[in-house]
């Protein structure tokens, strides 16, 4: 194998893949990036067989081949080498060299077949998807899902794909973030697929926002496709919790809300609330929305906000983080909340909101044992 | 280097691999039999059947998959079994994991031969909590996932909780499709019954001579078994193994610590820059584990010596040997504390040595 | 009363016969008994030579006069028991009669009394005999002085030990005196050296603090428990602090010093798995038992006694110990309020070599990081804490620099201290947060376990837990406690259940204590679990804000302080 390659290209690639590379694993060639030629350059892949990512850049092949290197010292040298052309040929199975300059470097990898093959996926029944999109759902939706290890299916976001539209949903059991936005992947099956947020961090960061994906469900993986890049996940298991059944759709009291104004109260608020529960209570009048928090052995505090409120007047608890957390993703400056009693959910939406994607915030409420 | 071969077995592999063929291998199997009849070699070797991608009635041994299980590497393979406690006394899943990449690459560095877990080695809450996190995943690379878990007996309680096993009965009860559990034990009766009666029991018997045979002239066993205590004859190894080959490996960890028991007590008789010696030879921690086997076999050689000296009316002798014994015991109760083998070392040193002196 | 009366001989006949005088501690213990009978608020001991060249006893009691003081040097004069009848239920000291002779009979004594300030009286005697006797001007009270002890009885002085192990059997004995009379002041010296000053004392652990150290007395929980007609109250140590100091014994029945191997041992019971096997705590232990229901005069040394019924006793002792050791509050309930950033003591650190045997090896080998005892003084609670930048060390501890040293906090126990407090606020007064949960969570325990929850419903609830549905064992959870975000609401569930299974506290407060504790425990952050900048700040001012920081609820320390001092000594820079 044999080839010569840009040093910005190489950096490229390996930006892409090294953040698939695991740091402690029982299979040593899985610290080691896969090197192979193609028809226009080479290709890099590195797996912690989680995720498994794979791009392709340009170089001039002169041989073909293909080697594993290890990720962690050649992403390095990449970072330290003068901006010239690489040139990197293989000897052998294990041994690597590379110029730049007048800089050399030899490396042991380790022989082609020890690293494990990639999933296969097929796209013949593919849903397409503008990155930007995806970025928008899991930048909405992700942060919401449990870092707990009790319940694994809640670790997980939820992917729901049909024909016409996609929604991810996410919670810890306490509160819960879903959106929603019309696509058009004609022929594409519908699909529920349980996504690790680890996964969707990479894709949203991997792939530019205006690049088409293509999206297709293996037997035991989820793929994505642009031009260049693919990326593989492995996927939860198991029935999500049914989500639909505990978003209400009864809530009689609604209260418009200037984002910023809200959310600046309950951060000031939330300085005398518990460090732990971040305990909060909100009285809604109309016009009017009293914040209050009082905290044994710290003190206690108000805040008033203006608001639009229709209905009888409610008092309900909260934690403010929640609150403040998902007001922080609201993208309108008005937002409507709503509410059926004390001790049911609550509800967020954006206000005036020109998109044609759907956002709701939910969140259950913090009680007050008297 | 990949793990030595299973040897034996032949019936049982076959009702296995039929059962496989058939579809009808029932997803949650207890493996049970005597200590060391390579139970858990065996479980390996029905993960391995179910990931290769051969159709055979046994594992092919050169595909991806087959070559990944045999260097404890696959990732649709999970193999857990008793480890000590870790330093953390409530780790996360990360931490148990980066725990068995450690465990697991001291076996494929043994080629898979080890002997039977200590005392205090357990499967604790967070092992099996991990357990229930990879099993909630798809499988990597195979088409389904096997977990195989060794002395399942040991899933501990802790603080008395059921808990672990709560949380690993819900696995057993809904399992998914693609997920196969293999448990292995040699004391299945110290089960708990909810578990015991949710997995098919399959005994595995002892080895037959000519397997027996055939495990001890594998040239990488051999020269594992020549680095131990052993007697050298292949009939005399057969006759020792009994048809368990781990008993064979456990008697070489009995054999290490009445060597190094003997090595200790001559170090005393010959004086406080000896015995010093001894003393710092001894590692500064772990009590229970090999330290606790060498006061065992202390115990046995002064027994010894104090029939002999009693043979010959030596009283005095007698009482000197009684009196270090009795300090030995003492000191038996403090491993269970936990201390430095060390200083707890030095002590029967001392001890000991005043009274031979005396 | 007061005055000393020859004793009727059917009544010294009753008196065991032995020897009163064996070594200099017997001469101070009666000297100093006969100074606390006659009233004394202070007392003034000099010690010489390990008392073998002099021992001098001055109190400020009623004094003596003069026939009484000549009465004194007589055999089987007391000023307490007249009659037979008397030794029947002897609740004061015991009688000596017989000591005073008996000490001036084997040494050269001085007397000098005034029983109404001024006029008073000098007698000395060598040997028993009396050769001198003159007026002398004195406050009220007496000095007697001992000279020379054994000087006349070569066998017994050869029996005398070294200077230091009998004043080390003085300094035992004293502190055994000073301990049970608390309200009176002593002052000790010994080779001209002052060695004691214990001010009156208001509470056993005052007079420990002055006779061995606060940080001594610190380790020491409480004991106060009635079982029958046994009273046993007084200090033991908590098992977390066993075999890191000298260990200290005092056995107290109905008002007398005793030595008695069964109530340690009883005490030791109840020590059971809480201590490694081979170590031993230190106990000071105050039992008052019906005066008819021991007898006290069993040896004239007078330091056993014998029981009517040991078992009895000795069952009582246990029980109260192992309620001491088990109850949350008291074990944790150490020191009076003292600093949060201020270490009142210093410590003294200990060397192990490495060949030391382990009955000499403490489980804190080169045990010199101490627990400090942080606790606040009454601070206002709105002021804000200010925090020092913190550090977490292995994902369990939080490290902090202060001006003494460095200081490092158990971020388990602070937090289970902190919630403690906090549930035990909750079941007392309600105000727990309850958060609803969006997916209810359903349980199936075993019939222990929904027991234990039956018992304890109405606190579960109080603590946040909203549980409906309930039968054949099967709890539906729609709202769950939320001490902090990593709480694990339904682990923490089943193990408290677990660990409250088959409990029957009587008293609503203990049963508050242990859920409190027990919950605590379980909702905790863990050791291992990673914190960041704003959470280890939140819990050092909750810890902070606590009102006894310094101990978790199984009396494990959650602070540990290691100074400059020691720092810069093992660097050898000191």
């Amino acid at each position: 194998m044999r080839f010569t390659i840009a040093r910005e290209k190489l950096q490229e690639g390996l930006s892409a893949v090294t953040a698939a590379v695991p740091t402690k694993t029982t299979l040593p060639v899985l610290a080691n990036i896969l090197l192979e030629t193609t028809d226009k350059g080479i290709r890099l892949s590195g797996t912690d067989l989680d995720i498994a990512v794979s791009t392709e850049v340009l170089a001039d092949v002169e041989t073909q081949g293909s080697i594993t290197i290890p990720a962690k010292k050649l992403a390095e040298i990449a970072r330290e080498l003068p901006s010239a052309p690489v040139k990197m040929s293989s000897a052998g199975e294990q041994k690597v060299t590379l110029e730049c300059g007048r800089s050399r470097f030899k490396l042991l990898g380790l022989p082609r077949d020890e690293f494990p093959s990639f999933p296969t996926v097929r796209f013949n029944e593919s849903w397409r998807v503008r990155s930007g999109d995806l970025q928008k759902l899991i930048g909405h939706t992700a942060f919401a899902a449990s870092t707990e290890e009790s319940r694994p299916i809640l670790n997980g976001v939820l992917w729901e794909l049909r024909p016409e539209r996609m929604r991810m949903v996410a919670t810890n059991g306490h509160r819960l973030s879903k959106m929603e936005l019309p696509i058009t992947s004609e022929g594409a099956p519908s699909g529920d697929l349980i996504v690790p947020p680890k996964a969707l961090e990479q894709i949203r960061k991997l792939f530019p926002a205006e690049e088409d994906l293509e999206i297709a469900r293996g037997d035991n993986h989820l793929a994505f496709r642009s031009p260049f890049t693919s990326v593989f996940t492995r996927l939860i298991e198991g029935p999500y919790p049914n989500y639909e059944q505990v978003i209400p759709k009864d809530n009689d009291r609604v209260a418009l809300a200037d984002k910023n104004v809200l959310a600046q109260s309950l951060r000031r608020m939330s300085i005398i609330a518990s460090d732990q529960t971040h305990r909060i209570r909100l009285a809604f009048n109309a016009g009017m929305l009293k914040l209050g928090v009082q905290t044994p052995d710290l003190g206690e505090a108000q805040d008033e906000v203006p608001i639009n409120y229709e209905g009888d007047p409610l008092e309900i608890g909260f934690n403010a983080n929640y609150l403040i957390e998902i007001l922080r993703y609201m993208p309108t400056d008005e937002v409507r909340l709503t509410f059926k009693a004390a001790e049911r959910a609550a509800t967020i939406e954006p206000e005036g909101w020109k998109d044609d994607a759907r956002y709701l915030g939910l969140v259950m409420p913090l009680k007050l044992i008297d | 280097m990949p793990i030595i071969p299973l040897y034996g077995h032949e019936a049982l592999r076959a009702r296995l691999a039929s059962a496989h063929a058939r579809g009808a291998l029932p997803p949650s199997l207890l493996l049970h039999g005597p200590r060391g009849v390579g139970k858990q070699r065996l479980a390996l070797w029905i993960g391995q059947m179910l990931l290769c991608d051969s159709d055979g009635d046994r594992p092919c041994g050169a595909c991806r998959h087959c070559r990944y299980v045999l260097d404890l590497a696959h990732p649709d393979l999970r193999w857990f079994f008793p480890r000590p406690r870790l330093p953390n006394p409530d780790p996360r899943t990360q931490d148990v994991l980066d725990d068995f990449v450690d465990a697991i690459g001291e076996r494929r560095k043994s080629n898979g031969l080890y002997s039977a877990p200590g005392g205090s080695e357990a499967l604790y809450v967070a092992t099996v909590r991990a357990i229930l996190q990879l099993a909630s995943l798809t499988p990597a690379m195979g088409r389904r996932k096997i977990f195989v878990i060794g002395d399942a007996e040991r899933m501990v309680s802790q603080e008395g909780s059921d808990q672990p096993a709560n949380a690993f009965l819900k696995m057993l009860e809904e399992p998914q499709a693609d997920t196969q559990i293999i448990l292995t034990s040699s004391e299945p009766g110290s089960l708990l019954p909810t578990i015991r009666s949710r997995a098919i029991a399959v005994r595995v018997p002892p080895l037959v001579e000519p397997a027996s045979r055939s495990f001890l002239g594998d040239p990488v066993v051999n020269a594992a078994l020549d680095r131990l205590d052993l007697p050298a004859s292949l009939e005399q190894r057969i006759e020792l193994m009994e048809g368990a080959p781990g008993m064979l490996l456990e008697s070489a960890d009995r054999a290490q610590a009445i060597a190094a028991a003997r090595e200790f007590l001559d170090a005393v008789s010959q004086g406080r820059a000896e015995w010093s010696r001894a003393v710092a030879k001894m590692s500064a921690a772990r009590a229970r584990g090999f330290f606790a086997d060498v006061l065992d076999a202390m115990t046995v050689q002064l027994h010894a010596r104090l029939r002999g000296a009693a043979g010959r009316s030596d009283a005095s002798r007698v009482t000197a040997i009684a009196h270090s014994i009795e300090h030995i015991e003492d000191a038996k109760v403090r491993v269970d504390g936990n201390v430095n083998p060390q200083l707890l070392g030095a002590s029967i040193a001392r001890e000991v040595a005043t009274w031979s002196l005396s | 009363m007061h005055q000393i009366a020859i004793l009727a001989s059917a009544v010294v006949d009753q008196i065991a016969a032995g020897e009163v005088v064996e070594r200099p501690a017997s001469v101070v213990k009666e000297l100093v008994e006969n100074a606390l009978d006659a009233d004394a608020r202070f007392i003034e001991i000099v010690i010489e030579d390990g008392g073998r060249s002099r021992i001098r006893v001055a109190d400020d009691g009623f004094g003596m006069r003069r026939e009484d003081a000549l009465l004194a040097m007589r055999r089987h004069a007391t000023s307490k028991i007249r009659d037979a009848s008397d030794l029947v239920g002897v609740s004061s000291f015991g009688f000596r009669g017989e000591a005073l002779p008996a000490i001036a009979s084997v040494s050269e004594m001085e007397i000098e009394t005034s029983a109404n300030g001024g006029g008073g009286t000098l007698v000395r005697a060598e040997g028993g005999e009396i050769i001198e006797v003159r007026d002398a001007a004195r406050r009220t009270g007496t000095t007697v002085t001992v000279s020379r002890l054994f000087y006349n009885s070569p066998s017994r002085q050869r029996f005398l030990r070294s200077a230091r192990s009998e004043w080390r059997a003085i300094a035992d004995l004293i502190a055994s005196t000073a301990i049970l009379r608390r309200s009176v002041r002593v002052l000790v010296s010994h080779e001209g050296r002052e060695v004691m000053n214990l001010p009156a004392a208001p509470s056993v652990r005052a007079r420990v603090a002055a006779l061995w150290g606060a940080q001594f007395a610190d380790r020491l929980v409480d004991v106060d428990d009635v079982r029958g007609e046994v009273h046993v109250t007084g200090l033991v140590e908590r098992p977390s602090d066993v075999g890191t100091a000298a260990r200290r014994i005092h056995v107290v029945v109905n008002g007398r010093a005793i030595r008695d191997g069964g109530m340690v041992r009883a005490a030791e019971a109840a020590y059971r798995s809480t201590i490694p096997a081979g170590t031993r705590p230190s106990v000071l232990l105050d039992i008052t038992v019906p005066a008819d229901a021991v007898d006290v005069n069993v040896h004239p040394a007078k330091v056993e006694v014998r029981f009517r019924d040991r078992w009895l006793v000795e069952r009582a002792v246990e029980s109260a110990v192992r309620r001491a050791l088990g109850s949350p509050r008291s074990a944790a309930s150490i020191g009076v309020p003292a600093f949060w950033a201020v270490p009142k003591i210093a410590f003294s650190p200990v060397d192990v070599e490495v060949l030391q045997g382990p009955e000499d090896a403490s489980p804190l080998l080169g045990g010199s990081v101490t627990a400090v005892d942080i606790v606040m003084p009454e601070r206002n609670r709105e002021e804000a804490i200010p925090v020092p930048p913190l550090r977490q060390l292995r994902h369990t501890y939080i490290m902090f620099e202060r001006e003494d040293g460095v200081v490092f906090i158990d971020q388990h126990s602070a937090h289970e201290r902190v919630l403690y407090e906090r549930f035990m606020h909750a079941l007392e007064h309600g105000d727990a947060a309850s958060q609803r949960l969006l997916f209810p969570l359903t349980l199936h325990v075993g019939p222990q376990e929904g027991d234990a929850f039956e018992e304890h419903r109405e606190m579960f609830e109080r603590l946040g837990y909203e549980i409906e549905g309930f039968g054949g064992h099967t709890l539906l959870v729609q709202s769950v406690p939320a001490p902090h975000p990593r709480f694990d609401a339904e682990r923490c569930l089943r193990e408290s259940l677990d660990a409250l299974t088959g409990s029957r506290l009587p008293g609503t407060a203990s049963r508050h204590e242990k859920l409190a504790a027990t919950v605590a425990c379980k909702a905790a952050i863990k050791a291992g679990d990673s914190m960041s900048d704003g959470e280890m700040r939140s819990l050092f001012s909750a810890l902070a804000r606590t009102v006894l920081p310094a101990h978790d609820v199984h009396g494990r320390s959650t602070v540990v302080h290691l100074p400059w001092d020691e720092i810069e000594r093992r660097f050898g820079r000191r």
